[in-house]
């Protein structure tokens, strides 16, 4: 197992330096100069210029660049923005935005996508399922963007049930509205996927047998049935975080949350490379540790890919 | 491989009938079934797959899948006490303990997840009451009784780390665990190599010798029921054309399907000849024949075949042997003549018998 | 013996509705038997029609303006009121038809294509074409796909359909091509395609016309059930600022706009309700035909 562990960290090493290369590349050929951008109509003195591009390492050459953010970015020295704020002190107030935005999402997403794809597996063709079936296809159809600010409008704007944007009003309300719209998303995907897990399963030859071994409902229920049925939905964790992060860009949008979604898409509007880079790696580091617990869990609870 | 049939048989089915829903009309896939089964004997039920044979045991079982399978009449008693009526709690307590079962496709028809040594045990947690400890105790036990060579370690594997005859060796020990009264095997060797087969067989042969536990093969193999059956029911779309002694059905087949599955088989006397086939094939529920079902393949066959629905009725009265071992077949041929061996029973020759 | 010919042509019969692959227009036929599959497809026609020739559905040019009818609401002959800039809205909405139903179908389309013919190399050349192809594939997929499209479509100077049409399948195709490798390495050792192969049969002939037709159907559900996010895709890409240079006409950018203008809801009902009918429209398509393809789903 420790072994497996290993093997896949060194295979996401190569990665990693990839991606993090690739993305600070595309960053570096942006149209435009950042810091003439920054100074507005009015243009920085030449020597300010100067010092401000030293500081920056934008004169060095590309390659550069490149080590010396990736060393700063893994001695912790994420340096300041082009307009001087702490990206260290902006990423301590951010991630746990995020952080809360994502774990309350997570919350209702699995809460409901279990509970109705179960259910809905048992009593399949009963008026749950149907419900189930009808309410998942809804909102896979429709954009995201629309239902986010369909769910804006009515619940902020017109009922004001909940604060429209902003996280003035602190956790968990101002996170209420963002949370339950993401993870609500995410819940259709999740939902039909556990039930349609649960079907198969409860079909399962295996589960025969429990019922000839003269077993009560309840323990074909927790031994056999739901052991194997949630097993593609361990899956779904990992991949779920993606559909996590580009929800959270569009969302921290929408509803103003100063999280990391928000700032990488700021970040890629002034042309902080620096920062595009630093949130990429840390959303693939992220991504990677997740999978990777993803896998190992998996490998726990099925026999038959540990090997 | 003694028949018992002095004793009070342990489960018996009488007129059983078993339906599927469709969207359309219900299909009956089990119609008017019955047979008794008696300590130690080994009964084979016979049919081609569609037959009815896994539906009419697993109604019995109480695992059929209803809806869309339906109960319409019948029961099945053990020791007396009808199964099909009794509530689902007091069933389990016969089910899985006093009457289990072995099916076909082990891979599939073992938990995945689950080490082969929690499934065996679960059945002495369950029935027994016995602590985690002692069952895994017995659950090694049991993989010995099985032959399944180093039974401490190979308790922790789960079912994908084993062949397909080891682990047909771990449905048995997980069938036989608790001494069952009833055995239901249903096509526990199709799925294996042919030398594996017999192994599988042979061991099943050897414990059901030292108990009193009476055996429910179902199969399409006529070689199985040649193998080991005391006793053969043959099914036929639903329904049973034929049953009585292995001995005499396969030596003295009454019903005529009997006797094309005999002569398809092939042996060391026939070298060099065809092999004979039954024309055509058996039909799907949705579009069973009316009267006899088997009458589009028979060679046989008359006018009345298609009207008339053939019972079972009692045969060979003139000779005391086959009466007494309870021998029928549901054919409107005269059957005493087909199985004295005189003739081929075909109408023309007693027409007045029908 | 008429009597067993009238029992085997039963069991043929049986036998259709059972075990064998059904043709095109048997397929066709089932689709078209199903009500919801029949109303989606005149929607989508509808909608087609809509991006190809705007004209047909309105005479008004959308992009005569009047700033002094700014955001009034609807008025004879204006029946979704009018924009920010005093346009008409109808008009304006019409005409952001185009954008969706072009990245939807080409990117939908092309990813088919794409993932496809990968999925196919490295599903049947083992070693290095498909060393290649999965390592490229594991990189891209180390990403969420929505930041790695953010950050390239931001170093891209002037964006217009095509290139966003480009990045989307560069970035896209590799959760296709995994379908597709997969369904190759299960069909490549089939006996069919041994026997084309034991025979001679050029390896570029045994990929059209054995391996390719045999595999596809997993990915084609797969791109049927996915169209419709594309239409999202572009107006979310549009919406932050991504997609389409501004001032295009099409429904992303009218959600951009609606967000800074809650007062006048109707700027963003309108194009809500029509991107929406139009990807519910392409997702009741995709499920009828993957249903269709696997009868097995349907039980």
């Amino acid at each position: 197992m420790l072994g497996y562990i290993l093997r896949r960290i060194a295979a996401a090493i190569p990665i990693g330096l990839i991606v993090t290369f690739g993305v600070f590349a595309l960053v570096f050929l942006m149209p435009g100069d950042p810091i003439r951008a920054l100074a507005g109509d009015k243009p920085f003195p030449p020597t300010v210029m100067a010092a401000k591009r030293a500081q920056f390492h934008l004169d060095d050459p590309f390659f550069v660049q490149y080590l010396l953010m990736m060393r700063d970015t893994f001695t912790g020295h994420f340096g300041t923005t082009f307009a001087g704020a702490d990206i260290g002190e902006q990423l301590k107030l951010r991630i746990p935005v995020t952080l809360r935005l994502a774990l309350l999402s997570y919350f209702f997403e699995w809460l409901c996508g279990l509970l109705f794809g179960i259910y809905a597996g048992f009593r399949r063709n009963g008026i749950v399922d149907r419900l189930l079936l009808l309410a998942t296809l809804l909102i896979l159809a429709i954009p995201s963007l629309v239902s986010t600010f369909t769910a804006q409008y009515v619940f902020g704007v017109k009922l004001k049930w909940l604060p429209v944007s902003g996280i003035l009003d602190g956790f968990p309300t101002s996170y209420l509205l963002p949370a339950m719209v993401i993870g609500v998303l995410g819940f259709a995907g999740l939902g039909r996927l556990t039930r349609t897990s649960v079907v198969e399963t409860v079909n399962a030859d295996f589960v025969k047998t429990a019922r000839s071994k003269g077993l009560s409902e309840g323990r074909i229920l927790w031994r056999h049935i739901l052991p194997n049925a949630l097993l593609p939905v361990i899956t779904y964790l990992g991949l779920d975080l993606a559909g996590m992060f580009a929800g959270a860009i569009i969302t921290e949008s929408i509803f103003n949350l100063p999280g990391l979604g928000q700032f990488l898409f700021q970040s890629i509007q002034m042309k902080e490379g620096g920062v595009v880079v630093i949130l990429t790696t840390l959303a693939f580091v992220s991504f990677i540790v997740i999978n990777l617990l993803v896998d190992v869990l998996y490998g726990v609870v099925d026999p038959r890919v540990r090997a | 491989m003694t028949v018992h049939t002095t004793t009070e048989p342990i489960l018996e089915v009488k007129d059983l009938t078993v339906e599927f829903e469709t969207a359309r009309k219900p299909l009956t896939a089990v119609d008017n079934v019955s047979w008794s089964l008696y300590p130690g004997q080994t009964l084979a039920i016979l049919g081609e797959s569609g037959s009815g044979k896994s539906v009419s045991t697993q109604a019995v079982a109480g695992i059929l899948d209803m809806p869309p399978g339906r109960i319409v009449s019948g029961s099945a008693s053990y020791r007396g006490q009808d199964l099909l009526q009794m509530p689902r709690k007091a069933r389990r307590k016969i089910v899985g303990d006093r009457i289990t079962m072995v099916f076909q496709d082990s891979l599939s028809a073992l938990n995945p997840v689950q080490s082969v040594g929690a499934q065996i045990a679960e059945s002495y947690r369950v029935h027994r009451g016995l602590g985690r400890r002692e069952a895994r105790e017995r659950a090694i036990e049991m993989l010995a009784k099985v032959r399944i060579p180093a039974p401490h370690q190979r308790v922790h594997d789960y079912p994908h780390q084993f062949s397909g005859g080891m682990r047909q060796r771990v449905m048995l020990a997980m069938a036989l665990a608790l001494d069952p009264d009833v055995l239901i095997a249903d096509e526990p060797t199709t799925a294996l190599d042919v030398t594996v087969q017999a192994q599988i067989l042979e061991l099943l042969a050897e414990l059901q010798s030292q108990t009193t536990m009476a055996v429910v093969l179902i199969t399409h193999d006529l070689r199985v029921v040649e193998d080991v059956a005391d006793h053969v029911v043959v099914m036929y779309a639903g329904r049973v054309v034929e049953q009585g002694r292995r001995d005499q059905v396969l030596t003295h087949p009454a019903h005529p399907y009997t006797e094309g599955l005999l002569k398809s088989m092939p042996s060391a006397e026939l070298k060099g000849s065809q092999l004979a086939t039954i024309a055509g094939t058996p039909p799907s529920l949705t579009s069973i024949p009316s009267g006899c079902a088997f009458r589009t393949r028979c060679a046989y066959a008359f006018e009345e075949c298609s009207v008339i629905k053939p019972e079972l009725i009692k045969i060979g009265s003139g000779s005391p042997d086959t009466a007494a071992a309870g021998r029928s077949a549901a054919c409107l041929l005269d059957l005493d003549q087909r199985v004295s061996g005189l003739g081929t029973g075909a109408r023309e020759v007693s027409a007045a018998h029908v | 013996m008429t009597q067993i010919a009238v029992a085997a042509e039963e069991v043929e019969i049986a036998d259709l509705a059972e075990g064998r692959a059904p043709t095109t227009r048997e397929l066709l036929i089932s689709l078209l038997r199903k009500p919801a599959f029949d109303v989606c497809a005149v929607l989508l026609l509808l909608f087609f029609a809509m991006a190809a020739v705007p004209q047909i559905f309105t005479s008004v040019d959308p992009t005569v303006c009047d700033l002094g009818k700014s955001m009034h609401p609807a008025s004879a002959g204006h029946p979704f009121g009018y924009d920010v800039q005093g346009c008409d809205y109808f008009s304006n909405v019409i005409y952001g038809a185009r954008p969706s139903v072009l990245v939807s179908v080409v990117a939908s389309f092309g990813m088919f294509l794409l993932a496809g013919v990968l999925g196919l190399l490295a599903g049947y050349f083992p070693g290095f074409v498909d060393a290649l192809i999965s390592r490229t594939a594991d990189v891209l997929f180390a990403l969420p796909g929505m930041v790695a499209l953010i950050v390239i479509l931001n170093a891209v100077p002037h964006r217009n359909i095509w290139i966003i049409l480009g990045v989307i399948l560069m970035i896209g195709w590799p959760g296709g091509m995994r379908l597709m490798r997969s369904t190759v390495f299960s069909v490549r050792n089939k006996e069919y395609v041994q026997a084309a192969r034991a025979i001679g049969v050029p390896a570029w002939r045994i990929l059209t016309r054995h391996v390719f037709p045999n595999a596809m159907a997993p990915l084609l559900a797969m791109t049927t059930l996915g169209v419709g996010g594309m239409v999202g895709l572009e107006a979310a890409l549009t919406f932050l600022g991504v997609g389409l240079p501004p001032g295009t006409i099409s429904w992303g950018s009218q959600f951009g706009i609606a967000a800074s203008y809650r007062e006048a809801p109707h700027l963003f009902v309108w194009p809500s309700i029509f991107i929406s009918v139009m990807t519910i429209s392409f997702m009741i398509i995709g499920d009828s035909i993957r249903d269709v393809l696997d009868p097995k789903l349907l039980k």
